[in-house]
């Protein structure tokens, strides 16, 4: 067995839940463990580390859920899912989407549908922590744009700001168990939110459905003419003032 | 290889801590006498962010040394490029008083073990590691601090000991180590590490820094959990090591479980006490005591 497959089995062992006959042939006893023992401590270790990780980043999902099972619900995430990136703060981003598959599976989650909404915002609220700080908008540059060139002005949205729809008002649900106080209503409406990184704050913005849709739209490439078409032109100030909006570019036309 | 005389020398002395986040706020807040603080690098390799500005703003008032887990030296993969990349720029940033990582390995293919994975110890892959530090050290600019793990693990195709593959690399690369108390101590119980041997063969001019840590007791090994008070017999080896490397900056490392700072700073506390009153080597050694 080379170098590489030696490692490659360790580490496939380390981040799963098996155990490969032909990499314990490689291992002698070890004080008193046994080449079987020492994988399983390397196993439960890089298991605990990335278990750790989702309990502080879904701190809300596991105060609904309890700890308990979300521990038994995250389990077969984590076997299923090696972590690529070398800052274990980012493990996890997927971890919204399992649990939307989770929910047509088990029965259990059957009362919780707003739970990958939740987690979604539980993410970007974390992630965003760790996203590159924004420069300011150039507004000298901006003033000297020709009146030509206006109507194919686009804007670019800043890496510190993430915006997504809900069915449910998981922004309060949020903000409920994060003062200790939590809420069991949960009546369905459209909700729309904004995530965002402020000043060194973290906040949380319930947004207009108007200003999700020009959030869309910029994302989409809509030019300052397809937003006067649409009536939301009049909505572009707020979202430069919130940083949301950090620089533009003139469109080929 | 690099030439570490030419390397940037900080004067930092005495028992430094492990900046962990729930510390983060108070550090910044109320500025304690702490002497030189340890980030683990690999958290703080953002382009900027929160976190970023928060080590910026404490490393204006504390000597910051970079601790990583990320540089898999032991790996048959080649080093990532970009890491070291981010690494050196982030050095920069901080005026970090220098860089250390472990005699292991902890990624490969682009997935990441976020543990110290062991390799075997033979010429095979001393000569890997050898060629490993001297390019990280090329592209970092500076030598690095080679720290040695703890092991549960015991492979067949090791042939050389942990000391005299660590005498070996260091004098091949110049690369300068940084001796772990605790994993010593644990892997004496765990695998029957002779300290005796380990400690009188180490090259002592090359040790920078010694860390100390708590281990948590299993039912049948150690666990090196860095979750609890350094114990008696890790205090006992460490005014041992002392003897030998005088004066060598020491960190407390305290990543699970983490109390409250006052805690930390009452074992950064009690390690300078035993730094400024070493004990004679004549004495029963650790390795002897207990077995």
């Amino acid at each position: 067995m080379t170098l590489k497959q030696l490692q490659q089995h360790l580490l496939e062992q380390t981040l799963g839940n098996t155990l490969a006959l032909e990499f314990i042939e490689q291992l002698r006893p070890c004080g008193e463990l046994a080449p079987k023992q020492q994988i399983l401590i390397y196993q439960q270790n890089a298991f605990a580390a990335r278990q750790t990780v989702l309990l502080s980043t879904y701190a809300v999902c596991v105060q609904i859920l309890g700890e308990r099972y979300f521990k038994h619900i995250c389990k077969a995430y984590i076997y299923a899912t090696p972590s690529t990136h070398i800052d274990l703060n980012l493990y996890g981003e997927t971890f919204p989407d399992y649990l939307a598959e989770q929910l047509l599976r088990q029965e259990a989650l059957k009362d919780f549908p707003y739970l990958p909404d939740l987690a979604l915002l539980e993410w970007h609220f974390h992630r965003l922590f760790f996203v590159a700080n924004v420069p300011e908008f150039d507004f000298a540059a901006f003033a000297h744009i020709e009146t030509g060139n206006q109507h194919h002005l686009q804007f670019h949205l800043a890496e510190s700001c993430f915006f997504m729809p809900s069915d449910f008002p998981v922004l309060s649900l949020w903000r409920s168990h994060k003062a200790a106080n939590p809420t069991s209503t949960m009546p369905a409406g459209d909700e729309y939110y904004c995530i965002y990184r402020q000043q060194g704050d973290m906040l949380i913005d319930d947004i207009s459905s108007d200003l999700f849709t020009l959030l869309q739209g910029i994302t989409q490439g809509w030019t300052l003419g397809t937003m006067c078409q649409h009536n939301l032109d009049s909505l572009l100030p707020q979202l430069i003032e919130k940083g949301w909006v950090s620089r533009f570019s003139i469109a080929h036309v | 290889m690099i030439d570490s005389s030419a390397a940037q020398h900080h004067p930092i002395s005495g028992c430094g801590i492990g900046l962990r986040a729930p510390h983060v706020h108070e550090i910044i807040t109320t500025h304690p006498d702490i002497p030189w603080l340890e980030i683990l690098a690999d958290n703080y390799l953002a382009e900027g962010g929160l976190i970023l500005e928060h080590i910026q703003e404490i490393a204006q008032r504390y000597p910051i040394a970079m601790h990583c887990v990320g540089l898999s030296i032991g790996s048959a993969e080649q080093p990532d490029l970009d890491y070291c990349k981010k690494l050196k720029q982030l050095a920069e940033n901080i005026n970090a008083c220098w860089i250390s990582d472990h005699l292991c390995f902890s990624s490969l293919g682009g997935h990441y073990s976020h543990d110290l994975l062991p390799f075997p110890l033979n010429r095979q892959t001393l000569a890997l590691c050898v060629q490993r530090i001297d390019q990280i050290q090329q592209l970092l600019g500076q030598p690095i601090l080679l720290e040695n793990i703890s092991s549960y693990m015991h492979y067949a195709a090791s042939s050389m000991s942990e000391i005299e593959f660590i005498c070996a690399l260091t004098d091949l690369t110049d690369c300068q180590l940084l001796v772990d108390a605790n994993n010593l101590y644990v892997n004496h119980v765990n695998k029957g590490l002779d300290i005796d041997e380990f400690i009188t063969h180490l090259p002592h001019h090359r040790v920078k820094e010694i860390h100390l840590a708590g281990f948590q007791p299993m039912v049948n090994f150690l666990l090196d959990a860095h979750n609890q008070p350094v114990a008696d017999p890790v205090w006992e080896l460490y005014a041992r090591l002392l003897n030998y490397c005088p004066d060598t900056p020491t960190l407390i490392e305290w990543d699970n479980d983490i109390p409250t700072l006052d805690v930390l700073l009452a074992e950064a506390k009690k390690a300078d006490s035993i730094s400024q009153h070493p004990i004679s080597d004549d004495i029963e050694t650790v390795a002897t005591a207990s077995a």
